[in-house]
């Protein structure tokens, strides 16, 4: 397989209490890359995400079947054959809803992943790859004087941001983001969007949002979802320009309503 | 006056008149309680606390050993129930469509209901009858231990697990997405999480048992000695207050009063304690 495919994910069908889900999925995701996946809400965007880092098998209900490849240390491995633990650490995920640890300082929630999965030892060592990817992040100038307040207190924006570096300390080398800027402020939304696009040059960004506007500030690539199926994928500029398929235009366009079937 | 008017006077009427019903009793008690105990205490209040009980009739003597029984065997029944309500609790919360802690859930509620002495002869038939006992062949303090341990799990497993159920999915997910393991999970992110809400569930746990007596007498018997062995009789405050309440000696009367407003001030204090944990019960964000 091509050296530039840093997710495979081969005929994935997930289903939960016998409802089938993902109806067979097959697309690769391309490396150093911001793939965005667009579509409906209810289509499968946010299962599809998490059967990749296999945030799935939280739901005791669902089943997963097909084959999901990541690259990591530049080998395809499977996802499935591998430790979970280290699965997430390497395949990072941005929530839809900021997620920070509320009750742990911003410090705190920047340590805990490095310090219990062995990253980072030692108080020291842990603080400078804190400071390293919150200004990767760039969160660093606005919350380095706060350090130790609770992660609750920052507002909504900081609050994704903080899960982002918090994300990037495990040294990940695939990022998912489920419509990370959902509800957030024009401000921090674009702060966001700018990240994901520069964050491509070290990680591969596999990206979901509901807005085709964002997708085509960041994407590359882009995956069109609807119904558990993958309509239609390309770089951004000729699925934007000139969709394939009629779905994906009538979509694109603003003219499929969430959660009807084809 | 309008008839919803009359409604709700009505109802704040009937809301003060059960406050009443409630807060009169609990003062009465509390007098009762100082003014016959209060003044034998102040009249011995060292020795009271220190010494052990003397025979009707010698005059003076405390509830030292009593209260040293009872903190062995609240000591000990807090050192089996918490980690296993804990346990118990955390399981229930985070594995709750499980049929283990489905079956758990029942049994906590079921338990919960339990009248207390029933435990009590439950855990002396198991524990320390002579016929069946598994452990000891007569009363002992370890008994009492367990079955106060017994009445403590329950409670302390359902508070614990209210506790966990309010931390949002969204926290859970946060700490598996970064590679947590289960119990990194829930030890290091959402146990922190709700510190107030478990230390409140214990303080629930402890007031409850801290009053008991009937399990103890039964598992444990009457003892007016100083704690020996875990493996004997030892004495405790509810028991003492028991056994000097139906007594016939002045004396011994006024101190089960005296020992009444120790064990009430205690549990008072550990319901108050309980109080200000919930209250800073970390509320989300
Ligand atoms: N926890 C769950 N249990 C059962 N069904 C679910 C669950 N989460 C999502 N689904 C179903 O899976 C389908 C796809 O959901 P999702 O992947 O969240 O869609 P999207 O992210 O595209 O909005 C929806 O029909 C939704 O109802
Ligand atoms: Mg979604």
């Amino acid at each position: 397989m091509s050296d530039n495919v840093a997710v495979s994910v081969r005929d994935l069908h997930v289903s939960i209490d016998k409802k089938d889900i993902l109806k067979g999925i097959s697309i690769d995701f391309p490396k150093n890359a911001v793939t965005a996946i667009i579509g409906p809400s209810g289509s499968g965007k946010t299962m599809l995400l998490r059967s990749i880092n296999r945030l799935i098998e939280l739901l005791p209900r669902a089943r997963v079947s097909g084959k999901v490849l990541v690259r990591i240390k530049n080998e395809l491995q499977d996802a499935y054959a591998l430790d979970p633990s280290y699965l997430r650490r390497k395949v990072g995920y941005v929530f839809q809803k900021p997620n920070p640890f509320p009750h742990l300082s911003i410090l705190k929630n920047m340590t805990i992943g490095p310090m219990l999965n062995g990253i980072a030892k030692g108080k020291e060592n842990l603080e400078r790859l804190a400071e390293e990817k919150l200004k990767e992040a760039g969160l660093w100038d606005e919350v380095k004087d706060r350090l130790h307040e609770a992660a609750w207190k920052l507002s909504g924006g900081q609050q994704q941001r903080l899960c982002i570096a918090r994300a990037l300390a495990l040294q990940p080398e695939i990022i998912l983001f489920d419509e990370p800027t959902t509800g957030l402020d024009l401000y921090n939304t674009k702060r966001i969007e700018e990240l994901m696009v520069r964050l491509k040059e070290k990680y591969t960004i596999i990206a979901v949002t509901h807005s085709v506007d964002q997708a085509g500030r960041i994407a590359d690539f882009i995956a069109f979802i609807y119904n558990g199926k993958l309509i239609e994928f390309g770089s951004a500029a000729s699925v934007l320009k000139s969709p394939a398929n009629e779905l994906t235009e009538l979509f694109i366009t603003g003219r499929v309503l969430d959660g009807v079937t084809a | 006056m309008s008839l919803k008017k009359l409604r709700d006077a009505l109802y704040t009427g009937l809301a003060y008149l059960s406050l009443l019903l409630l807060a009169v009793p609990l003062a009465w008690i509390l007098f009762e309680c100082i003014v016959r105990g209060g003044a034998y205490i102040l009249s011995r209040p060292v020795e009271f606390f220190t010494d052990i009980g003397r025979p009707p009739g010698v005059g003076g003597g405390g509830i030292g050993h009593a209260i040293q029984g009872s903190l062995y065997m609240l000591g000990l029944a807090l050192l089996i129930g918490v980690p296993v309500g804990m346990l118990a609790g955390i399981y229930m919360a985070e594995r709750r469509d499980s049929p283990i802690a489905k079956a758990a859930r029942f049994v906590s509620d079921i338990l919960v209901e339990f009248p207390t002495i029933l435990v009590g002869i439950v855990t002396y038939a198991f524990l320390v009858s002579k016929v069946t006992g598994l452990l000891a062949t007569g009363p002992a303090a370890f008994a009492a231990s367990f079955a106060l341990a017994m009445i403590m799990i329950p409670i302390v497993a359902r508070s614990v697990e209210t506790a966990f159920l309010t931390i949002p999915n969204e926290v859970r997910e946060g700490a598996y997405a970064l590679g947590l393991l289960d119990r990194q999970t829930v030890f290091r992110v959402l146990l922190p999480a709700v510190r107030a809400g478990v230390m409140t569930a214990v303080l629930i746990g402890l007031a409850k048992i801290a009053g008991e007596s009937a399990p103890i007498i039964v598992t444990n018997g009457i003892s007016n000695f100083w704690f020996s062995k875990w493996t004997e009789p030892a004495p405790s405050i509810p028991v003492l207050i028991y056994v000097y309440g139906l007594s016939p000696f002045k004396e011994w009367q006024a101190q089960a009063w005296a020992a009444s407003l120790i064990l009430l001030l205690l549990i008072m204090g550990v319901g108050f304690l309980a109080r200000r944990f919930t209250k800073k019960m970390w509320t989300g964000a």
